[in-house]
């Protein structure tokens, strides 16, 4: 036995095969499961593969309901599947059993029927056309495609005699209508968001752009939860290699689940980094605007969030209240963005700087209040430091998973109580929780959630970083960090486009936003089918006289 | 993204390598030299290293995508190919780890003065590690990203200064004699170490006309850049006898007032000074990683990028023990004789092989 052998055997985690159960073994349990995959003209081989397919005996939402059809005099077994609570029970009553089940319905129509033709095939076509009311119904003759039917929310339909299932949809998940925007509020602009349901999701996206261009692909993800994904793009605008680079990627995944647009955005991004290379929107019309401009959003059903692709990090630092106020106001709000973003990641590992390396770059007055706040403090600045900003994002941290009632209240206490308490009993300075409130309600600034966690992880090192050097540690620090930041791309497209690689001429620039008669252009970095997103004169009642 | 640069990219890089030039030692180095006659004497070496970049841009039109290696291999084969090759290793590795020497002395002296210089050290080599490992796209677009702003920084202090200016420090502005100002004098042409690029951008260039145009445009502001600043480090210090020992740019940023709320902000200009400082030396340990990948006909790109990082260190250690880092003279010669008379040498006489070929 080498040293790696005894290493692995002695530390390593061996799964044991015994496990100690008290469950008596019991061979007769075994079930065998069906190996046919398409549906069978016999009516009770296929009611039996279904049964035993979705555990019948014990699974309690799975519906099978048998009737009898009388046609021509001829009673055939029928029996219907779904899923309870994925139906609408009414659709099923209304437009499946009453038209099959009703004699004089039946025999109403049959009338235009002679027996002769009631062969089998025409059975399918006399039924598919005249039997089921209902408006979206396709037949299907494997099992595969049946489950997933079945599955999202179909009624199935087998009769006897036919080796075709009729596939009915009748879907009507329940789940929360349209609400407000949790997250992403803003003061002027639409207070519609996302909900779960996907449909709902795509129904929303069309309302807002009325357009046939617009095309909602769907595919399914995951071996077990067949989870619908919807891309959406404009066919006249986005570049065909970019949504077939999005396709490519979304069909490659090889998983067994997809529960949430998080994992997929896991799953499909270019690097991994701590920033964030995707936006995630819980806004329709900041998804439509998105779609506008050339780019596509994939809905996951199942979360209210839409990913937008590709992103760059200018669209991470942009509210959609940009583009509904002022130019002026919004340029004066991304400059403040883009001055909290700044704070948020330097500020402390700065103080600690200047403090311990730097004291002449500060007025002498001030650091003689520094000095003279810090008397009495027994511990070394970065243990100060490092304290005040784990206990704010403690704060924060259980601001969000008490219930919403306390959620304030711990924001309040943490903040007043703790920290006058903190600096009352000498273990912190009063201008340290001055910097680490001043950063924290910078870091609340920033418009995605995923950046803001993204800085509140990287400002601890530019903390140990001033520390350590002062200036020199945090250049050294920035230094590597943008050098790595200029590396990363989003669906091919580099993180700070349009404005590195260095561009002269970009049209569109994030600390320069146009007024919206000046936004011409879409996104070059996009390369749209037409990168003129309004006429040169947009308001032409302005030239016309 | 793409690999290549455009002509925009290879003036910032080319410029960038002026900037650093200037931000640590070439002006002092001038002063010291010619007195108040470096003033002509940075537009002399500018005209003549402009000279000499046109006829070497017109060699350099023989072999388009060819870099001052290629040439080597065309002209003479594998082995000169591996002597030109280690020659330049060792004009990057002696301009990288002086300059990191330099500003070592600087940092030590003014901010850590207990601080062993192995620590202060190791943030430079972080820095060539880590840039060099992000590639090549990274180095530039960061070498394009702060350009702008050490540009901005010069100027700013530049600005800040005018009051202390006293032009009658400039006279006289031949200097002490003809021939120190003009024959002693034209070996101060060292400082455009930018033309070194010229021969190794072309094969990372869209566009050789572009590049062509670029080389010389940088030139042209380096040499304003290099004038400028001497001119105004005259107009402020008294340099008759010999210029402090200090770095002189960073005592002008010593005068500088930023009104009360900024007492002295030194430090600020130093921080710029070193990202301006880490994108070079970057981009230089990124030439010594490629010159040494092209010499052996190597793939593996990340071993060579670990191993420069402890030779820089050793060379560094190197220059700051013996105290030669701060002796002018050693590579002095050794880069005027490179740049001048063996690199237009070689691009001759293979632009003349090629023609009789």
């Amino acid at each position: 036995m080498n040293l790696k052998q005894f290493l692995i055997k002695t530390f390593s985690y061996t799964k044991s095969n015994n496990n100690n159960f008290f469950l008596p073994k019991n061979p007769n349990n075994i079930i065998n499961l069906p190996t046919s995959t398409m549906v069978s003209t016999e009516i009770k081989k296929n009611l039996n593969h279904l049964k035993i397919k979705y555990n019948s005996l014990i699974n309690s939402d799975i519906v099978f309901r048998n009737f009898i059809i009388n046609i021509n005099n001829t009673n055939l077994k029928a029996f219907l599947i779904f899923i309870d609570g994925m139906v609408n029970t009414e659709s099923i009553n209304d437009s499946i059993l009453k038209p099959l089940l009703l004699k004089n319905s039946i025999q109403m129509i049959e009338k235009n029927h002679s027996s002769r033709k009631l062969n089998s095939f025409n059975l399918k076509k006399f039924i598919y056309k005249k039997l089921i009311p209902q408006n979206s119904i396709s037949t299907e003759k494997d099992f595969d495609i049946i489950y997933k039917k079945i599955n999202s929310g179909y009624a199935v339909l087998f009769i006897d005699t036919i080796n075709i299932a009729f596939c009915i949809e009748t879907k009507q998940i329940k789940g929360r209508t349209n609400s407000k925007p949790q997250n992403e509020t803003i003061v002027r602009g639409a207070q519609e968001a996302f909900v779960e349901n996907i449909r709902i999701n795509t129904g929303l996206i069309r309302k807002t752009i009325n357009n046939e261009n617009l095309i909602i692909e769907n595919l399914s993800i995951g071996k077990i939860t067949n989870t619908s994904v919807a891309i959406c793009y404009m066919a006249n605008l986005t570049n065909d290699d970019l949504i077939a680079e999005v396709k490519y990627r979304i069909q490659n995944l090889k998983i067994d689940s997809l529960i949430s647009s998080g994992e997929l955005e896991q799953l499909i991004t270019d690097n991994k980094t701590i920033y964030p290379e995707i936006i995630a929107t819980e806004r329709n019309d900041r998804t439509c605007n998105y779609l506008l401009a050339g780019k596509i959003a994939i809905i996951v059903n199942g979360t209210p969030y839409a990913l937008i692709v590709p992103a760059v990090f200018t669209d991470f630092l942009s509210s959609p209240e940009d583009f509904n106020l002022n130019h002026y106001y919004g340029n004066f709000m991304r400059i403040i963005r883009g001055i909290a973003f700044f704070f948020s990641i330097f500020l402390p590992g700065f103080y600690i700087a200047i403090t311990t390396y730097h004291q002449e770059l500060i007025p002498s007055e001030l650091l003689f209040a520094i000095a003279g706040a810090r008397e009495g403090i027994p511990f070394p600045i970065i243990f100060e430091i490092i304290l005040m900003e784990i206990s704010f994002d403690l704060i924060r941290e259980a601001g969000i998973r008490v219930p919403s009632p306390f959620g304030q209240t711990i924001g309040i206490i943490g903040a007043l109580v703790l920290g006058d308490a903190a600096v009352s009993a000498n273990i912190v300075s009063p201008i340290l929780i001055i910097i680490v409130a001043f950063t924290g309600i910078c870091n609340f600034a920033i418009p995605d959630f995923s950046l803001s966690f993204s800085l509140r992880i990287l400002r601890f090192a530019y903390i140990f970083l001033g520390y350590a050097a002062g200036l020199l540690g945090i250049a050294t620090g920035f230094f590597i960090h943008f050098s790595y930041l200029l590396t990363l791309t989003s669906f091919g497209i580099s993180y700070f486009t349009p404005h590195i690689p260095f561009s002269v001429f970009s049209k569109n620039i994030y600390y320069n936003l146009k007024p919206i008669w000046k936004r011409e252009y879409r996104n070059e970095y996009l390369n749209t089918k037409n990168p003129l997103s309004e006429e040169h004169i947009s308001m032409k009642w302005k030239k016309n006289n | 993204m793409n690999n290549k640069i455009s002509g925009i990219e290879a003036f910032f890089i080319m410029c960038m390598f002026s900037i650093n030039t200037i931000i640590l030692n070439a002006p002092k180095l001038i002063i010291e030299n010619n007195q108040t006659g470096a003033f002509i004497n940075s537009i002399y070496i500018g005209i003549i290293a402009l000279i000499f970049l046109i006829i070497m841009n017109k060699l350099l039109n023989y072999f388009p995508n060819f870099d001052i290696l290629d040439i080597a291999n065309f002209l003479g084969g594998k082995i000169f190919k591996i002597f030109i090759g280690f020659l330049f290793i060792l004009i990057f590795s002696i301009i990288i780890c002086t300059f990191i020497a330099q500003f070592i002395i600087l940092l030590k002296t003014v901010y850590f003065k207990d601080s062993p210089i192995l620590f202060i050290l190791m943030f430079f080599i972080l820095c060539i590690l880590f840039s060099n490992l992000n590639g090549f796209i990274s180095i530039k677009n960061s070498i394009c990203f702060y350009f702008p702003i050490s540009i901005i920084t010069l100027s700013f202090i530049f600005i800040n200064n005018i009051s202390n200016f006293t032009f009658i420090k400039v006279t006289p502005v031949f200097g002490q004699s003809f021939y120190n100002t003009f024959i002693q004098g034209f070996s101060n042409i060292f400082v455009f170490t930018n033309l070194i690029l010229i021969l190794f951008l072309p094969p990372f260039c869209n566009n050789s006309k572009s590049l062509k145009k670029a080389t010389i445009f940088s030139l042209i502001f380096s040499c304003i850049l290099l004038t400028l600043t001497i001119g105004i480090l005259l107009s402020i210090y008294p340099f008759d006898n010999s210029i402090s020992n200090f770095n002189p740019l960073y005592s002008l940023t010593r005068r500088i007032e930023l009104s009360q709320f900024i007492e002295r902000a030194d430090a600020l200009f130093v921080t710029i000074a070193l990202f301006s400082c880490f994108s070079y030396i970057g981009f230089l340990a990124y030439l010594i990683t490629q010159t040494i990948k092209k010499i052996f006909i190597l793939e593996n790109e990340k071993i060579l990028i670990y191993s420069i990082t402890p030779y820089i260190i050793g060379f560094t250690f190197l220059l700051i023990n013996t105290n030669t880092y701060n002796k002018s003279d050693i590579y002095k010669n050794l880069f005027n004789i490179t740049i001048y008379i063996i690199s237009p040498l070689i691009l001759f006489i293979s632009a003349l092989k090629k023609k009789l070929m």
